[in-house]
Order: structure tokens, then C-alpha cells, then sequence
């Protein structure tokens, strides 16, 4: 390959990498399932298009950014390009005022739609997991018994959640716990999601496991199930 | 010796909340929450006044439906000149898609 298919190469790269360190960096949880996604794919597709764009333009003005090599100058028109366009892409024109809110108008928010699709891909997968996890923990957990010992128990085990957080939850528990329509087993799992947000996980199964016998629909079978 | 105010504690703070909530809400007609909640994974970010309309009910219940969804961190509210914008939170996002998940299973 000679350099110049390079340093096109090159500039296509750096714009792609630059966005992916974006989208890493963004979904730390997550980084190989949102880098994965279709949308992100396309983002990163973009991002090295607007940089291969950008260095045509380079090479057609012929900005030489001051280097008279002509080995040297086209690294460095590549590195420009690829750097530049993310610069270009994120720049808004003008704003405009809709319902009294100023909003940028440009190319970044094309590419904020396309950030907020990776979102919604990587919250479905999120929520899945989160869902099978919080209905395996929360199986048996009768909601009547542990609405009130069963958060307790976790912001025991947790210790100096701030005020606020409890006071939130608190006002999630009273609203489930006067909620018609919905079954006492979505009640408890519902209840095992608001938990899991404040105390991750871990801390919930340490606490389901260690009050079950107050808190579960029939401890006495989990029990005997647990000791076989 | 130990002030009184003391702001860390335990569990206090949830104790006394979810007393109140429960009291509070006692009277809120109980499926309320849910068809606001469920409207608005339907339509995403929207104003209240439009909310009101396609929910139908009376104002008394939305009205106490909102603040008790929004003070437990289930809507977020932005001003805006017509009253405020209304969305789902992260959280009452999870909380739709769990009840719905449920749903789902039980047909």
C-alpha cells in the first residue's frame, strides 16, 4: 500500500477512534456491547467519513499548514483531517429559540440522535439483564412482608445513603404499595429494581438471602429446596 | 453529647417517608400512576397540559398522581411557558418496562 492510500487510511482512522473513545467512554459498563451496536456502527462510520471529507478538502485548498517535505506534509494534512472534522461535526451553526429553549442547530445534533440510539440499544440490553436478575433474587420475596424490612434491612447493611435517596425511596415503596392492577409478584420485583438501583446487586441477594425466612411467600419450602 | 439534628441515619429517613407516602397516597385513585406512567413511554417528553388530555381523568387525581410519581423520582418536570414539559426518569422507564415485561408474560 503505497502512503497515500495511508494517509487516507490514517485519517479515516483517527475520526473513527476519536468516536469510539467517545462512545467508550460514555458506556463504561458496556464499552464492547455499545461499540457492537448498529447505531454505533454507523456513528463510527461517520465520524471517519467526515475525516476522509475533510482531508479532500485539505489536499484541495492545499493547505501545507507551513511544511515545504512533501512525505511530512501529507501525515500530517491526514492527522489535521482526522482531528478537525470531529471539531467540524460537533459544531453548532446557530441557535434557534422553540419554546423558550435555546437550540444549537449543526451537524452535532445529527450526531447526538444517533448518541441517543446507542442509548436506547444499550438500556434494552441494560433492563434484560436487570429484569432477569432482579426476578431470580426476588422470586419468592411476598411484597406485604418486605416492603417496609426488606429496603430497611438493605439501607442497614449499606449504611449513610443520603436523605434524599431514602426519602425517594420511600415515596416508591408508598406508591407500589397503594397501586391496584398490578400483581404482588411485580410489586416485588418492581420493589427489587428501586432497590438494586440504590444498593446494587450484591447487596440486595445478601439481604434477600439473609431475611427470607421473613420476608418470602413460603420460606419453608425455600428452605427445604436450599437443603437439598 | 449528640446533636439532634443529626442528618445521617440508617434507615430513619425511609421509615418516616414510606409511612407518610403510604398515608398520603391512600386516597390517590390507584391506577392513576400507572396510566400516566404507561402514556408517557408511549409518547416520550411531553407537555402537561397535552398529557391531561390523553390520560382523561379527573384533575384532582393527575394533578396528585404527578407529584407523587415526580416526588419519588419516577417523572422529571422542566419549566416551560405552558406549564412544563413532563418525562419518564431512568427509573420510571425501568419500572414501565418491568410492568410490561409482566404483562407480556402473563398473556
Amino acid at each position: 500500500m503505497d502512503n497515500n492510500a495511508l494517509e487516507w487510511f490514517l485519517a479515516g482512522l483517527l475520526g473513527a477512534l476519536i468516536s469510539s473513545a467517545e462512545i467508550i467512554s460514555r458506556y463504561r459498563d458496556e464499552p464492547e456491547y455499545a461499540l457492537r451496536t448498529w447505531p454505533s456502527l454507523f456513528y463510527l462510520l461517520l465520524n471517519a467519513l467526515a475525516s476522509i471529507v475533510a482531508l479532500a478538502f485539505i489536499r484541495l485548498f492545499g493547505w501545507t499548514f507551513g511544511l515545504s517535505d512533501p512525505a511530512t506534509v501529507g501525515w500530517v494534512q491526514a492527522g489535521v483531517a482526522g482531528i478537525g472534522a470531529m471539531a467540524i461535526l460537533r459544531a453548532s451553526l446557530f441557535s434557534v429559540r422553540l419554546d423558550n429553549q435555546t437550540v444549537p442547530v449543526g451537524l452535532g445534533r445529527f450526531l447526538d440522535v444517533l448518541l441517543e440510539s446507542v442509548d436506547r440499544a444499550v438500556d434494552r440490553k441494560r433492563a434484560e439483564e436487570r429484569g432477569k436478575t432482579v426476578s431470580d433474587i426476588m422470586k419468592n420475596v411476598d411484597f406485604e412482608k418486605a416492603y417496609v424490612a426488606l429496603p430497611a434491612y438493605c439501607l442497614a447493611l449499606l449504611q449513610n445513603l443520603p436523605q434524599d435517596d431514602q426519602d425517594q425511596l420511600g415515596k416508591k415503596v408508598g406508591l407500589l404499595f397503594n397501586s391496584q392492577g398490578i400483581s404482588p409478584r411485580v410489586k416485588s420485583m418492581l420493589l427489587g429494581i428501586a432497590l438494586m438501583n440504590l444498593v446494587g446487586e450484591n447487596v440486595l441477594r445478601a439481604a434477600v438471602k439473609n431475611i427470607n425466612q421473613d420476608i418470602e411467600e413460603n420460606p419453608a419450602a425455600t428452605t427445604s429446596q436450599e437443603s437439598k | 453529647m449528640e446533636s439532634k439534628d443529626q442528618q445521617s441515619d440508617d434507615f430513619g429517613t425511609f421509615l418516616q417517608s414510606v409511612q407518610r407516602a403510604v398515608k398520603t397516597d391512600e386516597e390517590l385513585k390507584s391506577s392513576s400512576t400507572l396510566r400516566i406512567m404507561s402514556m408517557l413511554s408511549k409518547i416520550g417528553e411531553v407537555e402537561l397540559v397535552q398529557l391531561m388530555t390523553v390520560v382523561e381523568m379527573q384533575w384532582d387525581d393527575f394533578s396528585q398522581g404527578i407529584n407523587s410519581l415526580q416526588s419519588a423520582g419516577l417523572v422529571q418536570m422542566a419549566e416551560t411557558g405552558k406549564g412544563g414539559r413532563i418525562k419518564l426518569t431512568s427509573d420510571g422507564l425501568n419500572w414501565v418496562n418491568a410492568l410490561t415485561a409482566s404483562d407480556d408474560k402473563d398473556e
